[in-house]
């Protein structure tokens, strides 16, 4: 008898402690007028534009609150088909916004800005790096070619002609925001980031330019999660992040303007 | 215990096992965490036996600051290893000047790994040789051992369960070692990715890799605490035959 009991505990702390993530979106009950928590799924490379945007968005709708989950586009949909309840998802490729509407787990997305890369090395730049043809044997730091920002980074080696296995990569990253950390900290002699990275590393970071032809670009859709409890607020963020003072945010950040098929 | 089934029973364990980086991970975590317990076994042991048969001023402040790692979340111990080991670190330029980089290096993550596990071998370490009966210590040096002789032949012998069992917890969170590996030695394939670490890689491009690793650590880390089980219990009952 205890011993089922004691099964029974163990069962609903488990449902407790693998629920407990999403609680607080659902909280807020019903969207609109009431307030509540609206909670955000977005690329790494969005945090420092969606930061600023939370604060209009929360002055613009008192009583909501914008909980973030900055990850790699990938974790974020792989979270999303783990069943997290998120209500808004913006990633740093189509590729996860597809996926996840190819299982009706996203509603309908538009692309609302897109990034390019550049190489970055520490301000005093360690190996005197002047051109991405002319790494040599510097210490590189790089996304996972699983995430978006890996997979660019391929890209542009391969616009350029160059093999990754002929460079000295020291890592695979799994987010934009833990390459930048680690060449800020000047641990590595140069890394590939986006632009709207390096636009908001300031002078903690110089950015050496790549040709314009090997250039890769980066497009960020946005949608809603499908069965999300505040899809009104979902579409007000949404309507934010469209919005000429989103779009001024996003510009301030490095990102470039949506591409107009969106 | 339903999070530890359900990775048995989602995805597919054999394409995971299979897969080159499964074997990478698996292997690189077992060389690490070997080079990781020697090093501890080594340098823990005297140090242990030290704090468990001397009493001096500061003990407990010594014995606090050696737990200190087991209380501290290792993302703490990550970016403190960065700080002195990493190029801009406060060794960094001696040590550049010898010509050694450690971050993103298997060295880098051998040091993660004892810097987080070691505490937990000295600990347990201690309790083994204050276990071991003083007279015992006392009846070899009025017999004319001297002190290495006695430790190395009275209370090394005496202690060897309790010291295996500390070995085993060890090697273990050195295996399980992410967050100070993560920020301190990075994550390249072969290199630095470790198991836990090639588990958190996998959940965006290699599920079942991630799976079928997270199914390997957990039935080696059943053996395992088995085993530390086994090897204390066996002790207790010398101890009663005696």
């Amino acid at each position: 008898m205890t011993r089922r009991r004691l099964i029974a505990a163990l069962a609903a702390l488990a449902m407790v402690a693998t629920g407990c993530g999403g609680s607080s979106s659902s909280s807020g009950g019903s969207s609109g007028a009431g307030g509540g928590t609206l909670t955000v799924f977005a690329a790494s490379s969005l945090t420092a534009a969606f930061t600023t945007l939370q604060q209009t968005f929360e002055q613009q709708h008192p009583g909501w609150k914008v909980r973030f989950e900055f990850l790699g586009s990938d974790q974020l949909a792989a979270q999303i088909e783990q069943g997290d309840p998120a209500d808004v998802f913006a990633a740093a490729s189509t590729k996860y916004p597809e996926q996840l509407q190819g299982e009706k787990l996203l509603g309908p997305t538009k692309n609302f800005a897109t990034n390019t890369l550049v190489l970055a090395v520490p301000p005093d730049n360690p190996a005197g790096i002047t051109s991405v043809t002319k790494l040599g044997n510097a210490k590189l730091i790089v996304g996972d070619p699983a995430v978006p920002i890996g997979s660019y980074t391929v890209q542009v080696l391969g616009n350029l002609g160059i093999d990754p296995a002929s460079l000295n990569i020291v890592s695979q990253e799994q987010k934009t925001t833990d390459i930048v950390s680690k060449l800020e900290l000047g641990e590595a002699d140069a890394g590939f980031i986006y632009t709207s990275d390096a636009k908001t590393a300031g002078d903690k970071l110089k950015s050496i330019a790549l040709p314009a032809k090997a250039q890769a670009t980066a497009t960020y859709p946005i949608g809603i999660v499908t069965g999300s409890k505040n899809a009104e607020a979902a579409q007000q963020w949404i309507d934010l992040v469209l919005s000429d003072a989103g779009q001024q945010v996003l510009t301030g950040d490095g990102f470039g303007p949506a591409p107009s098929s969106s | 215990m339903i999070p530890l089934l359900a990775i048995f029973l989602r995805g597919d364990l054999l394409a995971g096992l299979r897969s080159d980086d499964t074997r990478q991970a698996l292997l690189l975590s077992l060389q690490t965490s070997l080079l990781s317990l020697a090093f501890m076994v080594v340098v823990g042991t005297p140090v242990a036996h030290m704090l468990a048969t001397r009493r001096f001023r500061g003990r407990s402040l010594v014995l606090t600051a050696f737990e200190l790692p087991l209380v501290l979340p290792p993302a703490v111990a990550g970016i403190g290893l960065l700080m002195a080991f990493g190029r801009r670190g406060l060794l960094g330029e001696e040590l550049s000047f010898l010509g050694l980089e450690l971050p993103f290096t298997k060295v880098a993550v051998v040091m993660a790994m004892t810097f987080v596990a070691s505490p937990l071998y000295v600990r347990q370490a201690v309790s083994a040789f204050e276990a071991v009966d003083g007279t015992l210590l006392d009846a070899s040096r009025t017999l004319g051992a001297g002190a290495g002789r006695t430790f190395w032949r009275v209370a090394l012998p005496l202690a060897r369960g309790g010291l295996g069992a500390a070995a085993a917890l060890g090697w273990a969170r050195a295996v399980g070692e992410f967050g100070a590996t993560i920020i301190f030695a990075g994550s390249l394939k072969g290199v630095t990715e470790t198991a836990p670490i090639q588990i958190y890689a996998g959940l965006s491009d290699n599920l079942d890799a991630g799976l079928a690793t997270a199914a390997v650590l957990i039935l080696v880390s059943a053996g395992v605490l088995l085993a530390a089980k086994l090897i204390v219990s066996g002790r207790a009952q010398r101890f009663t035959l005696l």
